[in-house]
């Protein structure tokens, strides 16, 4: 559980480190947009990847066994 | 693409997007007129069906910068938005241009400018303008009434939902209504008070979305926000992070949708059964058909009506007309002595030559327009009020504003080129996942809020409107309100 935990946290936070860069290039030096605000977005996009993370990895694996599984009955029921 | 000096406007449609264009366009100096066939303005709202009103709450459905009164009730109904435009008329000065009760019948290009041909009570004139904003909405041209053999047979009288304006129209009949969209399943809510049937008859079943998720949550928060926005079929300029969701991440956003559908259809009991033992659970995912053109917000006790046999429903398609009612598809036979078809409304431009609906390249899907306003064929011609979303008002005050800015020079256009390419690639990307239509190409719906950012974009506003310490995690789960945007338009 705990080693999960961290694999979990270890995959957020790197997601989260791509979601931050990619709001920083994209944003920062566009005229109306307010700097401040991206970096405080960034961090923040950051932040919440980190903490998630593992929540994140626990769903996104029961969606694969729920979605493996929906794909078998349904290759099922149409043979 | 606007071309040339603009110092007129003539607007078509008097409704929301007519009456959003006009203010925004005479606040950049252009004199404006806005023509309605009606001898009233609102559009849709200024002459409903019996009991009509908004879906959404009213913080969705209101002018970023004229808030509905405080004592408004949270869906406000049709009467009562009616009022809200006419003082939103007044408020912003608007009303010495508006031309009501003349019916625009004929545009066509005269050198640099437009000719409008229009029919007034009295008489028809031709007037030049240098732009033209077709504002003229996507559900009030022609009803849709379905040609279903043997109607010389039917004794009883046949209706569309849009010419039931008091419900006791319907008193003591027997009435079939066809459809599952907002205006059928609102009729036959009604009716069933005064009526002594009442047939819901319907081909396809969508996804209902309550008003409030659970009882308890209403459902702007379980639909949306920007969370929610990254879970459906992806925008046709995905964010990196977006794409990784729907492809490696896939069986995340497949899992969401599947618990939506579990809460949607045990909170609606949606496997009720109904005639012939079928019963109201959707085929097409929900993610996929919250983008059909019956996306539907019901009142609240449908299904209810449903369950307890009030009205009786039908799963199938109308096969004919009878001497004394209809004929289903499934085998039954009806005895009704009333029809209502709430079917919708067929999009039409009547006074657009077909030249220039070729050079709009009109399809099935309708036309594709950059940034849903201007297409780079046909010069100083705009529309607004042609994008689907669940927050029109917003939407519509945001493409006027836009247009305001391009005409005014502050919004400058890509080339021709770039604006086709644009175009073919939003095409390309609805018809390869949206559910087809004729509206396909104005559909946004839950696409809304990346509609809103390019706009806000092209504009130097900042697609991202929360404030506050916590403005990043409400920017991810708590729903756009109209009063977001009122520092833009
Ligand atoms: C019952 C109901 C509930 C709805 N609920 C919601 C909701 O919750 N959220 C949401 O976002 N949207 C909702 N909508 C959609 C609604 O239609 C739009 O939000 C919006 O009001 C459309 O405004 P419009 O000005 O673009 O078009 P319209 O209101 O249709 O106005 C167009 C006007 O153009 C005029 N016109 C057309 N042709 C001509 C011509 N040749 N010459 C002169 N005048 C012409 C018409 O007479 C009409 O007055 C709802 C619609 C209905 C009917």
């Amino acid at each position: 559980m705990g080693d999960f935990f961290w694999i979990g946290t270890a995959i957020g936070a790197a997601i989260g480190l791509l979601n931050m860069l990619f709001i920083l290039s994209s944003r920062l030096g566009q005229t109306g947009l307010n700097q401040a605000k991206t970096i405080w977005q960034g961090l923040w996009v950051w932040a919440l990847w980190t903490v998630f993370g593992a929540y994140v990895l626990a769903l996104w694996l029961l969606g694969v066994v729920f979605l493996g599984l929906s794909r078998i009955l349904r290759r099922g029921s149409e043979a | 693409m606007i071309v040339g000096e603009v110092r007129t406007a003539a607007i078509i449609g008097a409704g929301v997007s007519g009456l959003a264009t006009a203010k925004c366009l005479t606040r950049v100096g252009i004199q404006c007129a806005v023509f309605d066939r009606n001898p009233y303005l609102g559009g849709v709202w200024a002459d409903g069906y019996h009991d009509f009103g908004v879906q959404v709450q009213k913080d969705l459905y209101e002018f970023p910068d004229f808030p509905l009164s405080e004592e408004a009730s949270h869906f406000t109904p049709g009467p009562v938005f009616r009022e809200y435009l006419e003082d939103y008329c007044d408020h912003f000065g608007i009303r010495e241009c508006l031309r009501l009760g003349t019916r625009v019948t004929l545009i066509e290009r005269k050198g640099d400018r437009w000719s409008l041909e229009v029919d007034g009570s009295e008489s028809s004139e031709h007037i030049e303008f240098d732009l033209v904003v077709v504002a003229a909405g996507l559900y009030s041209e022609t009803p849709n009434v379905p040609n279903i053999p043997k109607r010389e047979d039917f004794g009883g009288e046949v209706l569309h939902a849009s010419e039931i304006k008091d419900i006791s129209q319907l008193k003591g009949r027997r009435v079939a209504v066809i459809g599952y969209g907002k205006s059928a399943t609102d009729i036959a809510g009604s009716a069933v008070e005064v009526a002594d049937k009442i047939h819901l008859v319907f081909r396809t079943a969508h996804w209902p979305v309550p008003r409030k998720l659970l009882g308890i949550l209403p459902f702007k928060w379980g639909m949306l926000t920007r969370l929610v926005a990254a879970m459906i079929p992806p925008y046709v300029r995905p964010s990196p992070i977006v794409r990784a969701i729907h492809s490696i991440g896939y069986p995340l956003p497949w899992l969401f949708w599947r618990v939506v559908e579990l809460l949607l259809s045990t909170q609606q009991r949606l496997r009720t059964q109904i005639a012939r033992g079928e019963t109201l659970m959707p085929e097409t995912p929900v993610e996929f058909d919250a983008f059909t053109e019956v996306t539907m917000v019901p009142r609240p006790g449908l299904i209810d009506l449903i369950r307890s046999g009030k009205i009786s429903a039908h799963r199938t398609g109308v096969n004919a007309y009878s001497s004394n009612g209809i004929d289903l598809a499934d085998g039954d036979s009806l005895e009704v002595d009333c029809v209502v078809f709430g079917t919708g409304w067929k999009i039409g431009y009547p006074y657009l030559p077909k030249s220039i609906l070729n050079s709009l390249d009109d399809g099935p899907d309708g036309f594709y327009l950059y940034r849903h306003v201007l297409h780079p064929s046909v010069p100083n011609l705009a529309f607004v009020g042609r994008a689907s979303s669940f927050m029109s008002v917003t939407t519509f005050a945001l493409q006027a504003k836009w247009l305001a800015e391009v005409v005014a020079g502050r919004v400058l256009l890509p080339d021709a080129e770039a604006m086709r390419s644009e175009i073919n690639a939003l095409k390309s990307w609805k018809q390869s996942w949206m559910p087809e239509g004729p509206a396909r190409s104005a559909t946004l719906l839950l696409h809304m809020c990346h509609y809103h950012d390019e706009l806000l974009l092209d504009m130097s506003a900042d697609p991202l409107r929360k404030r506050g310490i916590l403005a990043p995690i409400s920017e991810l789960i708590v729903p756009y309100r109209a009063a977001d945007f009122r520092d833009v338009v």
